[in-house]
């Protein structure tokens, strides 16, 4: 905040010498419009901001002579060199000001006095006084009928009946009936449009005007009708059962017949209200309630499949009722369907656990390995209470486990390297999880020795897993430890075992549709972080043509979709630019060597791959699909590009791309080059 | 969600954008309504919160431009005014603005607006 303060001052002073340095130029042409526009502007601007820093003083002060230019402005008054001469004089008023914020000064408080008089003698009138005080809250309460009846447009310009209800909601106690009548069919439905009305009834103790405040900007785009009903209160249960029993195609019910209930209900209730007291505590027993019971994984693996059958089944209901237009039939499908996401999600969030059970193990990890080392480590974790699919976690433990290892052994120095360096001797090992839309991340992190490019390098040549002349990125570096038979370590040691390790972390990772990436500072530590997808069995995807078939790609991989002329697409893969990044592409048409006619448009869908834009070609978007991933058969294990398959609501079967592992397979080949080895199923 | 903050005040652009970061809110900075432009045909944000008085291209005119772009239909605009600028209140209204935020205002005043207008 303060920080902000001195940029306001810093704001003002300049403010002040343009200030200053307009009315110079005014000086010379008292008739100058667009210097009087230019000084109103920045007095406005500094009295805006003063305002928000609590220069009150500055404030008050600069209202008033605002008026004075507003003025010269609407024409109501002439420039006089006495204005001219008065307004400098309270720039540097104003000067002194800023600097002394609580008004100390008594000197400056009474030259203030002067000024304000001075200025005053032009705002004759209309001085009108920066009294903020409140409307005053009539204590008694009254009830008001408000209908509101937005126009068709009315959602165009941003507004929404749902927040000016909430508004309203928020002046006192009210019940909104909304009327549906005008509402069309879903299938005529145009979602931007509005076509609901509402007739609310308000309790307040607010003013009416209040209550008009809420409606203020849509004046014009709806018929609002505000009309009071009764002075006190009157909405009780009986009144509401009553109003909402009623049948909601005789909405709207209009002030006569609300008034009508009211009182009807009202006579009842003072009849009865003598009779009986009402019996109102039921004994709550949450003492002896089971708040968690334990289940089998295999019921709840069973569980899963059920569902995802019933997810499929329900796609291929919905899609038959689409065709009937059967009204009765659709309705309980659209339940259906929702029926079934939500136990979908429910299903979802009971197989969820939190990371908290692999972090148990590592802190004994930590503990025992680095007694054995003899260094001094500490485990902080962050966000491990965030979840993910217990499937998921039962598979990440070894990797996990694996980074741990390799932080500990390899990351960390030992304390008195550490001190030399000038570090904490203890080191630190850091796990952070937390959610990234519909991915998990999981960081670790070390303050360790960090990973010496260079030494990578040199013993990646060595091993001849590249070329002295290779050119690589920091992070196809890095992505180097990830090869089979990599291992920097001077002697091998038991704790990270032989440099079969690192590409056992990273094909584990992939199996879980997940990636890795490397990031390090020499001296300063290395971090993994690993994005994981939520679940596994059940993702959104986008279904897409290319050719005669349809695939699917998962959605929470794509960026951005274009539209391209299929004539820019020449290769299997080639570079376009895109939003004015030049990208690679891969055009699947040409890679799944498709033999029909490619459509005149073509669809190119972009992604991240390994931190790197990269664009997929495909010759149509379906749309977002729900898969049900299931696994393909033996004959297609050799099939990597795919993760598995579903089956679609008429029943056809799409297959479900492993991008991780198609674009991999697209890059090796297009760096090979080899023309005739394009990928070969269909 | 993105918000971005147009005025030529850098304290009131600071202030406004120091209070809806710390809610979360990412927050994009424009010092005129030129420059707001150019900002929202290169980015998608989810609402404006414009300022009346500024060089170049002031508030009212940048909710023009917003209202008769096609791509930015529904965008909310809200305008930052003082209390003496009733008549505008009413321009702004014709003009499609969806609300407005009285300066001086408290921080959560600002807030409680920008909850209502992006929820």
């Amino acid at each position: 905040m303060d920080s902000i303060q001195q940029i306001f001052v810093q704001e003002a002073t300049e403010l002040l010498s343009e200030l200053e340095e307009v009315l110079l130029t005014f000086e010379k042409d008292l008739t100058d419009t667009d210097s009087i526009e230019r000084i109103f502007r920045v007095m406005h601007t500094l009295k805006g901001s003063s305002a928000m820093f609590g220069y009150d003083t500055v404030n008050n002060f600069t209202h008033e002579l605002e008026y004075i230019y507003d003025a010269l402005r609407e024409g109501t008054l002439e420039a006089t060199p006495e204005i001219l001469e008065l307004t400098l004089e309270s720039v540097d008023h104003l000067k002194m000001l800023i600097e002394d914020k609580e008004s100390q000064d008594q000197a400056l408080v009474e030259s203030q006095a002067s000024l304000l008089n001075k200025i005053k003698k032009y705002n004759s009138g209309q001085g009108v006084e920066v009294v903020k005080d409140k409307v005053k809250v009539d204590e008694s309460i009254s009830t008001y009928y408000i209908k509101f009846k937005p126009f068709k447009d009315l959602m165009k310009n941003g507004s929404n009946p749902m927040y000016l209800l909430e508004d309203l909601l928020e002046l006192g106690k009210g019940l909104v009936l909304p009327e549906l009548n005008d509402l069309p069919d879903l299938e005529a439905l145009e979602v931007s449009e509005c076509h609901i009305s509402f007739e609310v009834i308000l309790e307040t103790p607010r003013p009416l005007s209040e209550i008009e405040d809420v409606f203020m900007f849509v004046e014009d785009t709806a018929d609002i009708h505000i009309e009071l009903i009764i002075e006190g209160a009157v909405l009780n249960e009986g009144i509401i059962l009553e109003l909402e029993s009623k049948a909601i195609k005789q909405r709207p019910f209009g002030i006569e017949t609300i008034s009508g209930i009211i009182q009807n209900i009202q006579e009842k209730e003072q009849s009865n209200n003598s009779s009986k007291p009402q019996n109102t505590s039921v004994a709550s027993d949450s003492k002896n309630s089971i708040n968690s019971i334990r289940v089998s994984s295999e019921k709840l693996d069973a569980l899963m499949n059920q569902i995802s059958e019933l997810v499929t089944s329900q796609a291929s209901l919905s899609m038959l009722v689409n065709g009937l237009e059967v009204t009765e039939l659709t309705a309980i499908t659209e339940n259906i369907t929702k029926i079934t996401r939500q136990l979908r999600d429910n299903a979802f969030s009971i197989c969820l656990i939190p990371i908290d059970t692999l972090v148990i193990r590592f802190q004994r990890l930590v503990r025992d390995l680095s007694k054995d080392l003899g260094k001094q480590i500490e485990l902080v974790t962050e966000g491990t209470d965030t979840e993910l699919d217990k499937s998921i976690i039962e598979k990440l433990s070894d990797p996990l486990l694996h980074l741990m290892r390799n932080c500990i052994d390899h990351g960390i120095e030992h304390s008195d390297v550490r001190n030399e360096h000038g570090k904490k001797t203890q080191g630190t090992i850091k796990i952070q999880a937390y959610n990234s839309g519909t991915n998990v991340i999981i960081k670790i992190s070390d303050d360790g020795a960090g990973i010496d490019l260079e030494k990578v390098r040199q013993r990646a040549v060595e091993k001849g897993i590249i070329t002295p002349n290779t050119e690589l990125t920091e992070q196809e570096t890095y992505q180097l430890l990830f090869k089979s038979g990599f291992s920097t370590a001077v002697a091998l040691s038991d704790i990270s075992g032989r440099g079969v390790g690192m590409d056992v972390v990273k094909r584990g990772i992939e199996d879980l549709q997940g990636d890795i990436f490397i990031e390090s500072e020499k001296g300063k530590g290395t971090s993994f972080t690993i994005r994981l997808p939520l679940t596994l069995s059940i993702i959104d995807g986008l279904l897409v043509e290319i050719g005669e078939n349809t695939y699917v790609i998962p959605l929470y991989l794509v960026d951005k979709c274009y539209e391209i002329p299929a004539a820019l697409l020449t290769d299997v893969s080639q570079q376009l630019v895109l939003d004015g990044d030049r990208i690679p592409v891969f055009h699947l048409r040409e890679a799944l060597r498709c033999a029909n006619q490619s459509p005149e448009f073509n669809q190119i869908i972009k992604m991240k791959f390994q931190n790197e834009e990269v664009g997929l070609s495909v010759d149509k978007i379906i749309g977002e699909h729900q898969v049900v991933l299931k696994p393909l058969g033996h004959m297609y294990s050799e099939q990597e590009e795919f993760s598995g398959a579903t089956i679609l609501g008429d029943g056809t079967v799409a297959l479900v791309f492993d991008i991780n592992k198609l674009l991999k397979k697209l890059i090796n080949e297009s760096s090979n080059n080899i023309s005739h080895g394009k990928l070969s199923y269909q | 969600m993105k918000v971005l903050v147009v005025d030529d005040s850098e304290s009131i652009r600071e202030l406004v954008g120091m209070t809806l970061e710390a809610e979360g809110y990412q927050v994009h900075k424009s010092s005129d309504g030129v420059e707001a432009m150019d900002h929202l045909n290169d980015t998608d944000v989810d609402l404006v919160i414009t300022d009346l008085n500024m060089p170049n291209m002031d508030g009212i005119s940048l909710l023009k431009e917003i209202r008769k772009d096609a791509s930015k239909v529904g965008l909310p605009v809200l305008l930052l005014t003082t209390e003496s600028q009733t008549a505008k209140k009413e321009e702004a209204k014709k003009e499609g603005a969806t609300g407005w935020i009285v300066k001086p205002f408290a921080q959560d005043r600002l807030l409680s607006v920008v909850k209502k207008v992006l929820r």
